[in-house]
């Protein structure tokens, strides 16, 4: 043994630490570091705005429709209020709801998930069943009942979109613990007499975790996209709340009136945003998958 | 001579393009293939044999590219052809035959179909017409009714079967040139043997060269007229097989070949081992790429790159090749042989056991069958003995061990550790018995949590038990199983397949059990990390006083490793006994099938035995509907009524040697040589 045990350890190839690799591989994509880039300025622009550039809530209809001018750098809306200033406001619920539905979904969908996959069994056929019945519910059909029930608030819109976005999170899941379930390492973990709960905090949580950042990401686009939609279609949170969807609303009512400064400004903003954590998303794939290899 | 070349190969160069760099993983490979020759190409992983062939056939992965050389068929140059023409050649001029006949095959369409696809794009034949050509063909390659099995699909035959569809496919439209890559990796023994003798007969009757590609010395040794011996991308020995097995002169091949176990080859020696891994695919530096792992190698191995050189088509790339005969590397004997101690005090004692599997129906969850996979099996394993068991894929040994590890639960029977029967336990003493006994797995990629550092990886089972444990004695225990202790710190992927399965030896023996089941511990390893590996095992049961249930369809691993052997069919163990016992007086006429088909790496006995014919022939029926009285009737050569209507019952006819046949008697009868089957090979030459 001692030649073979020798000669072993000088072969032993020294790898780089898979944080630090996983870091460099991320910064190497040039793509996802402008993504970030343009994540931060948004949300710096959403966040701490208001405190450089005072936003006043109050409709003023005497200073409605104005173009951009050194008052208003990208002019008012229908109701005499100023648009950036409104851009930022509509952001931060924006940005909030994305956020917030992006933890909400991602958990919920992994506790789900990963008991109905580890369980299995008739449990599973129940949780699965009542994820596809869920499934089958027309959203917006849902969400237009709802808003002529209750007055929508921010907590609760967040609360609907997650309602229905952990579903997706929850197969994914249960399809990812299916297979790691049958690899050998928590095989072995099992040889070692290992119960259910460890093998699913030691082994299947930690091997998720890649996937379901990934996911978690794509989740909170999506919940941008929706409540953008919610928005202009009127289903979103009140006045003098606001959200991009609305303004986007407003905006083309008046757009044949030539007033550009109230449509584009928000819809570049959602489209940056969207395409922005997307692309997050991708990077994060290609560092999460390559690590595996 | 130069006329019947079908295929010439020269200075072939293929580059990998990685992360800006470009690495060469094939290097200056030539080699000419004469019609109705097969040339056989040896080497392990990364040693850039797949990717000699996939050059030829213009196959590459977009991150590869052939930089230089030539590849001629007949009078054209492949190197630089368009893809059109090579699309025309592939298929029609070259015949391919790749492992993995699942993935080869395409799920959605019929055989027939897929048979007749090559002969309706490149002999633009009607429908029809290439239908016939198609029934013809499997008739060819021997799948029995050709006619009803036109309209079935890949998924309804077995792994053998298709691996004879691809086959046909290859040969559909008469290529001059067959490239085989691994055809019989993925199959079994006795269907290897099968298929390898296809192939063999068909090329004889149809005059055709090929390219056999093959990680297997065996393989190489039966069915090859020349090889090529691949190590880092360079062609380190190139040689006729008779000549080549008889005088070897690279250091590397001398060295493979004395690694690999023969069955019935003195088990009280060590195996020769090579030390360190073989370098990744790209990896062969400067210099020779086997100097780090040669006890020959000084100054100018590290600097300079051996050429290929030889005479009367004998050529190695050495600077100090081996003259003479070949060496045998002494094997260090290490004293007495554990098998000839007398009775042991059984440490397991399995009593009766069964496993049945329900297949439901994936709709309505209907019952439509039962798979017996373990049928009333009743064993032993002593302590300090090792078991080993070996059968067919599907013989239900890989689920007698899983219950024996208690992770799976029998339908029936008993399972006593010193007389207490661990079935019936539940939580906290079933607990405990999983520190009596350990797993050890073939995947060394899968087996380990790749999110996990070494250390705790190692913990893991100390931390289910509620154990406590100094990182010292992790320490030494890395240390035991050849891995040095700043390993500790290091995550799974930093590691090669056979440091990854020592570090797997090592997780087993941390919580110190008595017993270690180890599920095809070398299967997936290169063949020359296998003898590492395997005298590791030895090393650690002589200290530690472990037994060992060795589960494994190889039977030269198992005749190597274990006391006792058990042969299994269709979830029953046909023959237990001694291991020099069962090889030396094989009494099952399954046991001596078995042996005889595997692959020995010497051409003379490998023709020898096929002058012997009496082969194996049929698969393994499913367990889903097993045949009545002795499950091996349909394939057994001594059947009879009795063997049709009756199971056999085990009988003893040798003393510690149980046999169920009805007919072991008349096997016995029957001439049997160990020479035929092992042995010798690795003896002296002298």
């Amino acid at each position: 043994m001692t030649t073979t045990a020798t000669v072993t350890a000088q072969s032993v190839r020294r790898g780089v630490r898979s944080r630090e690799g996983a870091f460099a591989r991320f910064r190497s994509n040039k793509l996802a570091v402008v993504a970030s880039v343009v994540l931060v300025a948004i949300a710096l622009f959403c966040f701490v705005g208001p405190l450089v550039h005072p936003v006043s809530n109050a409709a003023n209809l005497l200073a409605a429709n104005e173009p951009p001018s050194q008052a208003h750098w990208l002019g008012t809306t229908p109701n005499g209020r100023d648009v950036l200033g409104r851009l930022m406001v509509g952001g931060q619920s924006t940005l909030e709801l994305g956020v917030a539905v992006g933890v909400l979904a991602t958990g919920f969908g992994l506790l789900y998930g990963t008991t109905a996959g580890l369980v299995g069994g008739a449990l599973d056929a129940v949780l699965m069943r009542i994820v596809d019945a869920l499934l089958s519910i027309p959203f917006l059909f849902f969400v237009i009942l709802l808003a002529s029930i209750v007055r929508p608030t921010l907590g609760l819109i967040i609360l609907v979109i997650s309602g229905v976005s952990w579903l997706s999170t929850a197969r994914l899941v249960r399809a990812e613990t299916l297979r790691l379930r049958t690899l050998d390492y928590v095989e072995a973990s099992q040889g070692f007499g290992a119960r259910s709960w460890w093998i699913l905090v030691r082994h299947l949580v930690p091997n998720v975790l890649g996937v379901l950042v990934v996911n978690g990401t794509l989740k909170v686009a999506d919940a941008i996209l929706t409540f953008a939609s919610l928005g202009y279609l009127g289903l979103g949170v009140p006045p003098p709340a606001t959200n991009w969807g609305a303004i986007l609303s407003a905006g083309v009512n008046n757009f044949f009136d030539g007033y550009w400064w109230q449509l584009w400004p928000a819809a570049v903003l959602i489209v940056l945003t969207v395409l922005a954590v997307n692309v997050l998303g991708d990077a994060l794939r290609d560092v999460v998958e390559r690590r595996l290899q | 001579m130069s006329e019947d070349v079908v295929l010439r190969v020269a200075d072939l160069t293929t580059e990998l393009a990685r992360q800006g760099q470009r690495l060469p993983v094939v290097d200056g490979v030539s080699f000419s293939v004469a019609q109705g020759e097969t040339v056989g190409i040896v080497g392990e992983s990364g040693s850039g044999k797949t990717v000699s062939a996939l050059s030829v056939l213009g196959l590459l992965p977009p991150s590869m590219r052939i930089v230089r050389g030539s590849v001629r068929l007949g009078d054209e140059e492949l190197v630089g052809a368009s893809p059109h023409r090579l699309r025309q050649l592939r298929g029609a001029a070259i015949g391919m035959i790749f492992q993995d006949p699942l993935s080869s095959l395409n799920p959605s369409k019929t055989i027939g179909w897929q048979v007749a696809e090559p002969l309706r794009i490149h002999q633009k034949l009607p429908k029809a017409e290439a239908r016939r050509r198609a029934q013809e063909l499997l008739e060819l390659v021997g799948i029995p009714s050709p006619r009803e099995r036109l309209d079935d699909y890949p998924h309804q035959l077995s792994g053998g079967m298709r691996q004879r569809v691809m086959i046909a496919i290859a040969l559909a439209c008469g290529p001059r040139l067959v490239i085989a890559d691994e055809p019989t990796t993925a199959l079994d023994v006795t269907i290897q043997e099968q298929i390898l003798g296809l192939l063999t007969e068909l090329q004889g009757r149809l005059g055709t060269a090929m390219v056999l590609v093959t990680h297997d010395l065996g393989v190489i040794a039966g069915r090859t007229d020349r090889v090529l011996v691949m190590y880092a991308g360079r062609v380190v020995e190139s040689a006729p097989t008779v000549e080549l097995f008889h005088a070897m002169r690279h250091p590397y091949t001398q060295a493979l070949l004395a690694s690999i176990p023969t069955i019935g080859a003195p088990r009280s020696e060590r195996l020769p081992s090579i030390p360190g891994t073989p370098p990744p695919l790209g990896g062969a530096g400067i210099g020779c790429a086997f100097a780090a792992r040669c006890a020959r190698a000084d100054s100018v191995c590290y600097e300079q790159v051996p050429p290929l050189r030889g005479t009367d088509g004998h050529s190695v790339a050495c600077w100090h090749p081996i003259d003479g005969p070949r060496l045998r590397v002494a094997g260090v004997a290490t004293g007495s042989d554990a098998a000839l101690e007398a009775e042991r005090t059984p440490l397991v004692e399995v009593v009766g056991l069964r496993k049945d599997f329900e297949v439901t129906s994936s709709v309505t969850r209907r019952r439509i069958g039962t798979v017996r996979a373990v049928v009333d099996v009743d064993l032993a394993v002593g302590r300090g003995e090792t078991l080993g068991l070996v059968g067919e894929s599907g013989c239900g040994k890989t689920t007698l061990g899983r219950m024996i590890a208690g992770l799976e639960r029998p339908s029936a029977g008993a399972i006593r550790f010193d007389g207490v029967d661990i079935v019936h336990l539940r939580g906290r003493e079933r607990r405990r018995v999983h520190r009596r006994v350990q797993l050890m797995f073939q995947d060394p990629f899968a087996s380990l949590d790749p999110r996990m550092s070494v250390e705790s990886i190692l913990r893991e089972p100390l931390r289910v038990q509620g154990l406590a444990c100094a990182r010292s004695r992790l320490e030494q225990l890395l240390d035991q199983v050849g891995l040095p202790s700043d390993a500790l710190d290091r995550y799974p992927h930093e590691f090669s397949g056979g440091q990854r399965q020592r570090l797997g030896l090592a997780r087993a023996l941390v919580l110190e059990p008595e017993l270690i089941v180890a599920d095809e511990p070398v299967s997936a390893l290169d063949v020359s990390i296998r003898s590492q590996i395997l005298n590791l095992m030895r090393d650690t049961q002589r200290t530690r006083g472990l037994s060992y249930l060795v589960i494994s369809h190889d039977l030269s691993v198992v005749s190597y490793l274990a006391d006792r052997v058990g042969v299994m069919y269709l979830g029953r163990i046909v023959e237990l006994g001694p291991t020099a016992s069962v090889i030396e007086t094989p009494a099952h006429p399954y046991t001596r099938g078995l042996l005889r088909s595997v692959p020995l790496p010497d051409p003379q006995r490998e023709s020898a035995k096929r002058r012997m014919g009496a082969i194996l022939q049929g698969e393994l029926p499913s367990a889903l509907r097993p045949p009545t009285g002795c499950a091996f009737h349909p394939r057994c050569p001594f059947a009879t009524e009795q063997c049709r209507a009756e199971v056999p019952a085990p009988r003893q006819l040798l003393p510690g040697h149980l046999v169920a046949c009805h007919r072991a008697e008349d096997v016995l009868h029957e001439p049997w040589s160990l020479a035929s089957v092992g042995q010798t090979a690795n003896l002296p030459n002298s």
